[in-house]
């Protein structure tokens, strides 16, 4: 019962389980889709180095303080730039979505990327572990080693400021 | 007219986890961006984030990780009995060849009450604080400008496109910009910035310290900047500056500039010291840090005793 983080079989389960997750805080914190997967083999590597001080269940809350605090140099920070994926309309069996309806979408979730873009990144972080991680304020907390009233305040004001940055 | 009241600062957050009051949810729903909040919120909530492909990074990460340092368990042992045999016969045949001119590394110390200003090859200034060593090495600074420092320096970098980087037993610190301190005594590691910024690391785990900011590890983790109190390092004027220090801390640093040995009444060690003392006045060094403190002095030739008045 080798439960070790330094276990080969041990570390590759926890890339397969958390690696994910881990890149995708990334790219809230970079808005950088092809460089969080750099970021995220650092991050892995940094996991690797200090496998016998991190026991596999204090994995995640290692990975994401690193992520944290990776040193973001300011050309990355410039390239702040977001690219979901379009989402699949769901429409009723049997009837397509109105044309307009489709381009006012389209456009929402473009207006959307570039405010995400000038959000502050304290604030995208927080927000996006939320409605995209579907991740739970506390859950939040722990990973970036703040308050539940941090998260909360930071949720709040990345609202407002989304909507002044939309609609003005 | 779209601002909240300051005690809803986090009204929104609650909203969106459905923990908010009648009164609280009838407020915000007559609030004039409230359908905003909703339009952008079921926007938000459609984004799907690309996939992240992890079999992919999978096989990058095993193509270019070194193999399991489970390995190194048994070789261990050998590479540290090597490293102590170098070390043993460096020690012998060190000052036996003095000789050819060492071209590198090199290596500066200062002594009791001793401040020394070295100037690096590319033009960067050190200043040594007392009881401070510093290794370089020339040859390679070209490519790679590393000092390795015990003790307390101040650094005025020259910019170039090479990284600056400070290596000391308990972390290091690359510079992004120019002048700053480094102070690592014991299980102290400090380091103020003076202009530009630098990015301090320990255990793997970084913080960016930024011009007029100074930060310290505590218990493995880097404290949140805080901001200097004035814009010169305290000891380049002449006295050391505490912000909360223990007496035996403060009394070590003491020992750094006067060639004295202080002793400390039980008890008494773990006092706590905020304010300076002076390093050319050992009467007046030592008023400074006993009378807030309520002690007294007792000198005997160099050796010193502090008690309670």
């Amino acid at each position: 019962m080798d439960k070790n983080t330094c276990n080969p079989d041990t570390f590759r389960d926890l890339f397969f389980q958390l690696s994910a997750g881990i890149r995708r805080f990334l790219y809230y914190k970079t808005g950088n889709w092809d460089n969080s997967e750099d970021l995220t083999q650092e991050v892995f590597l940094r996991l690797w180095k200090n496998c016998k001080e991190v026991p596999p269940e204090r994995a995640n809350s290692f990975l994401h303080t690193t992520a944290n605090h990776l040193f973001l140099d300011e050309a990355r920070h410039k390239q702040v730039q977001f690219k979901f994926v379009q989402h699949q309309q769901y429409a009723p069996l049997g009837h397509s979505p109105a044309p307009d309806y489709i381009l006012e979408d389209r456009e929402l979730q473009e207006k959307l990327e570039a405010a995400l873009a000038a959000l502050p990144e304290t604030q995208r972080v927080v927000f996006l572990m939320n409605r995209v991680e579907k991740l739970k304020y506390h859950e939040i907390a722990l990973h970036l080693d703040i308050s539940v009233k941090a998260v909360e305040k930071r949720m709040h004001l990345a609202l407002v400021e989304l909507k002044k940055l939309m609609v003005g | 007219m779209s601002n909240f009241d300051k005690d809803d600062d986090t009204l929104l957050a609650r909203w969106l986890e459905g923990t908010l009051s009648e009164a609280e949810l009838k407020k915000l729903e007559q609030h004039p961006d409230f359908l905003a909040y909703q339009r952008i919120i079921a926007a938000t909530d459609r984004l799907t984030v690309p996939d992240a492909q992890v079999s992919e990074m999978w096989e990058k990460w095993e193509q270019t990780q070194p193999a399991p340092p489970k390995s190194l368990r048994f070789p261990l042992a050998i590479v540290l009995l090597i490293a102590v045999a170098v070390a043993i016969v460096a020690y012998f045949i060190w000052p036996s060849k003095p000789s050819p001119p060492p071209p590198a590394p090199m290596a500066i110390n200062s002594g009791i009450g001793e401040q020394k200003e070295v100037i690096l090859p590319d033009g960067s200034i050190v200043r040594m604080n007392a009881v401070s060593s510093i290794r370089f090495d020339s040859v390679s600074w070209a490519t790679q400008r590393i000092v390795q420092l015990n003790g307390e320096a101040w650094f005025d970098v020259k910019k170039n496109n090479t990284p600056f980087k400070i290596e000391t037993p308990l972390g290091s610190v690359t510079v992004l910009g120019t002048i700053f301190t480094v102070r690592q005594r014991d299980q102290v590691f400090e380091v103020a910035c003076f202009t530009g910024r630098v990015k301090t690391e320990s255990q793997g785990i970084a913080t960016i310290v930024e011009s007029g900011q100074r930060t310290a590890l505590q218990n493995g983790n880097w404290e949140a900047p805080k901001n200097l109190q004035s814009n010169d390092p305290d000891w380049s004027k002449d006295e050391s500056r505490f912000d909360g220090a223990t007496l035996r801390a403060v009394l070590d640093e003491l020992e750094r500039y006067y060639e004295v040995h202080v002793t400390i009444a039980s008890g008494l060690e773990q006092r706590v010291f905020s304010g300076a003392f002076v390093h050319n006045n050992l009467p007046l060094a030592l008023r400074l840090i006993c009378e807030p403190l309520g002690l007294t002095p007792q000198v005997n030739g160099k050796n010193i005793h502090i008690l309670p008045k």
